[in-house]
């Protein structure tokens, strides 16, 4: 296991929403991204992802996909449908390892995507990708 | 006859009386015959000398002879010369045996003391021409016999009484007798007739006597003097002691003979070809046996494609009758589309047979699902005379595989929504022992580490579980699509063994890479072939002992780029060799706990197989292993297969687990 992110080295200001419909999984990825200094934000389903993204305007959403009252796949339409929020980056987080069903959400403009279950250097470096200049180590 | 009369002649006399010879002497140099010589003889031995000696024109001849009496004389002369004409002198005492001699074929007698050179010159005259007429018609009449014994087809000749009086050569040779068996017997009695035989009274008194249709076409010709044509009867005969059936054909008409009724009859033997008409004809039953009684329906359409015969399950199929089915335009039978599919196979043009799913129409208009094979129909000249269409019901197997489908399709959806629902707590699980672990959440002692190591080593090794049934399931299913890229085999090879670096040393073996240089790209699905790579190479780790060595090369050979992965391991018996690919076998080695799912060579096999390629393993007990792996350059996915990206961690974690068994 690499080392880079057992320590609290990393300071960043980027706002991260997590959406799960997973307690567990929130728990968990919202400890690590804390612990890396990432501002996070959770919701438990889509709507309320939609809702906190429009209020909070994150750096970058975790999206799973497969989640009550509305999934992430409708989530992800609205979103990218939406101009004011259609430029925040997507990582796909599911446990869905189907290629059809993540080429269905990239239909829809995903920056990238990890199954379940994860590594989280992996998950990570795939974060750190999608926030650019916002991230710095 | 004339000519012959006018030559000179040579006489021979047989006459014990010497006056009475030349008296005769006398009146033949009298009389107005030309006459060259005339000897005399006064005994039958005598005259049998001179007969052996010389040639006569005519002979006469005393009956009563000092060695020979009345007709006897005849005989012995006629036996010596049957061509000389003879003309017996008879005293007025022996006139009745000179009569009775004229009967057996004497052209002619004189009376002893009324004869004159004119009675004489006549009696010659006559007797010489008789003898040529009687010549003559006998050689016609042998003509006649020879033409009779060996004409082609039996002839019989049967009297007022039905006795056989005369056969011809082909008669016999049917019954293989000798004549003297066959003449002179009632019919059935001279063939052989088994019934006439039994019956112990001869033909005509056995119950099957009077339905034998031979011994009533004889009645008719005999009794009614009708002819009758070609009546066939079947007769057991008895030939050389066996047994044996007989056809015989006959025709016959009545005719007098000598003044006597008989009846001629021509005897065809037609067992031959009776037994072929019964052959064809069991032969024709049993296809019609076949036909009438088939469980699939077949039918029979002329050149106007109008149906001309079928079975009876065609009508029930159809639900129609003969009436619905009589000429009858198959087209009519199919929905439009499916006719002009049919039509499509062009099968007269083509010719052999064909095979197609399709539809067909019931009476009541409802459709159902058949298979049709159509082959054509030639005369024996090879035209096209209509063809055959087997029609076989469908629908139940069709709704079967519908069935098998959609029980594939559920346990398919099945072990995909189990395995993905067992992913979601896998990751909360992981994660927080990762935080644990990595001492985010506190400081951790070396016990606390240990422990969390292994629950951390066997969720990971869950995880690669469940990776691998969902591969197995979807390669299984053919749902797996390849990415076929032009890759370099060389990049893979590397990668994948740089990923078992960690996990070869720390089981101390010897990890080396030997590949050919200037490798051609080949197009694969690298992720793919990267699972195929990391399989084999932690496949052959696992099983190598410390300080043994596994090794990789890669070569191009004719089409191919060959892979393989040597090892100096324990090896693998020809026993289990042949199920190493097998998916769930695992080979289960003394004191070594089973760690996997048996899927992993499977899965590389299927995966190597997607692409066109194959798969080798060489195996020596004690010496080792290799598994060489042909890859086209050219990968030629299986149509329909569907692909997936390999799950990111079975390659980042393979390493850390126990690699899984064959």
């Amino acid at each position: 296991m690499l080392n880079l992110f057992k320590s609290k080295k990393k300071t960043s200001h980027a706002k991260v929403l997590v959406v799960d419909d997973e307690a567990d999984i929130i728990s968990t990825v919202q400890y690590r991204l804390e612990f890396c200094e990432f501002d996070v934000i959770t919701a438990v389903n889509g709507k309320d992802g939609l809702e906190k993204a429009a209020g909070e305007r994150p750096d970058l959403i975790l999206l799973d996909i497969n989640m009550p009252i509305m999934n992430g796949y409708e989530m992800l339409e609205r979103l990218k449908n939406n101009p004011e929020l259609k430029s925040i980056p997507v990582i796909v987080v599911t446990a869905f390892s189907d290629a059809r069903d993540i080429t269905k959400a990239a239909e829809f403009g995903i920056f990238d995507y990890v199954t379940k279950p994860f590594d989280f250097p992996k998950l990570m470096e795939k974060i750190s990708n999608a926030l650019g200049n916002k991230f710095q180590q | 006859m004339e000519t012959e009369v006018a030559q000179k002649l040579k006489i021979l006399i047989v006459e014990d009386d010497i006056i009475d010879r030349k008296l005769l002497e006398r009146l033949l140099s009298q009389s107005a015959l030309s006459i060259s010589d005339i000897k005399s003889a006064d005994c039958l031995k005598a005259a049998l000398e001179l007969l052996d000696k010389n040639r006569f024109d005519v002979v006469f001849l005393d009956l009563g002879l000092p060695d020979s009496q009345g007709t006897d004389s005849f005989i012995a002369i006629y036996g010596k010369a049957p061509d000389l004409p003879i003309i017996v002198l008879s005293g007025l005492d022996n006139r009745e045996v000179a009569v009775k001699a004229v009967k057996m074929g004497v052209q002619d007698y004189l009376v002893k003391g009324h004869i004159d050179s004119n009675t004489l010159t006549r009696s010659v005259e006559y007797a010489i021409e008789r003898k040529g007429i009687s010549k003559i018609l006998d050689e016609k009449q042998k003509n006649i016999e020879a033409v009779f014994d060996a004409a082609p087809i039996g002839m019989m000749l049967i009297d007022e009484h039905a006795i056989v009086k005369r056969v011809n050569n082909t008669t016999r040779q049917l019954l293989n007798k000798d004549y003297p068996q066959i003449i002179n017997q009632q019919f059935g009695d001279a063939f052989g007739c088994v019934n006439a035989i039994n019956s112990g009274k001869g033909c005509g008194n056995s119950p099957a006597c009077n339905v034998c249709p031979l011994r009533k076409a004889i009645s008719t010709v005999l009794e009614l003097q009708q002819p009758v044509h070609e009546v066939e009867g079947q007769l057991t005969l008895k030939i050389d002691d066996k047994e044996v059936v007989r056809w015989l054909l006959v025709s016959g008409v009545p005719a007098t003979i000598d003044g006597h009724l008989h009846a001629v009859f021509a005897v065809n033997d037609t067992t031959k070809s009776k037994l072929a008409e019964r052959e064809r004809q069991l032969a024709e039953d049993k296809y019609r046996t076949i036909f009438e009684n088939s469980a699939v329906s077949i039918t029979l359409v002329d050149e106007q494609e109008r149906l001309v015969s079928w079975n009876k399950f065609t009508e029930n199929l159809l639900g129609m009758d003969k009436e619905d089915l009589y000429l009858k335009p198959v087209k009519l039978l199919y929905p439009e589309g499916q006719w002009q599919k049919i039509r499509g196979l062009n099968i007269r043009q083509n010719g052999a047979q064909r095979h197609i799913e399709s539809e067909i129409i019931k009476k009541d208009g409802s459709l159902i699902s058949v298979d049709v094979s159509l082959s054509v129909l030639k005369n024996p000249e090879g035209k096209v005379i209509g063809s055959i269409g087997v029609v076989a019901d469908i629908t139940e197997r069709k709704r079967a595989e519908k069935e098998l489908r959609e029980t594939m399709e559920a346990k398919s959806q099945f072990i995909s929504t189990v395995s993905h629902e067992l992913r979601t707590p896998l990751a909360s699980m992981k994660e927080a022992i990762s935080i644990v672990l990595d001492g985010i959440a506190g400081k951790i002692n070396k016990d606390q580490k240990r422990f969390l190591d292994i629950a951390q080593r066997n969720i990971i090794r869950l995880a690669r579980l469940i990776n691998e049934v969902l591969d197995f399931q979807k390669l299984s299913a053919n749902k797996m699509k390849l990415d076929l890229q032009p890759n370099d085999i060389t990049e893979t090879v590397k990668e994948a063994c740089h990923t078992m670096t960690l996990f070869a040393e720390k089981k101390k073996v010897k990890l080396s890479i030997k590949l050919d240089d200037d490798l051609p790209k080949a197009r694969f699905d690298n992720d793919a072939i990267m699972q195929v790579m990391t399989n084999l190479l932690s496949n052959s780790i696992k099983f190598t002992p410390e300080n043994g060595a596994v090794s990789v090369s890669a070569q191009h050979k004719a089409e191919d780029l060959v892979i393989r992965v040597s090892d100096t391991g324990m090896g693998v018996s020809k026993e289990f060799l042949a199920k190493i690919f097998d998916p769930f076998y695992q080979i289960h080695q003394p004191g070594q706990e089973s760690k996997g799912t048996g899927l992993g060579l499977s899965i590389v096999n299927k995966i190597v197989m997607a692409h066109g390629g194959r798969i080798e393993v060489e195996s020596e007990v004690g010496q080792g292993t290799t598994f060489s792996v042909f890859l086209p350059l050219d990968g030629r996915p299986k149509p329909e297969v569907l692909s997936e990206k390999t799950d990111e961690l079975l390659e980042n974690t393979i390493v850390d687990s126990q690699a899984h068994t064959a």
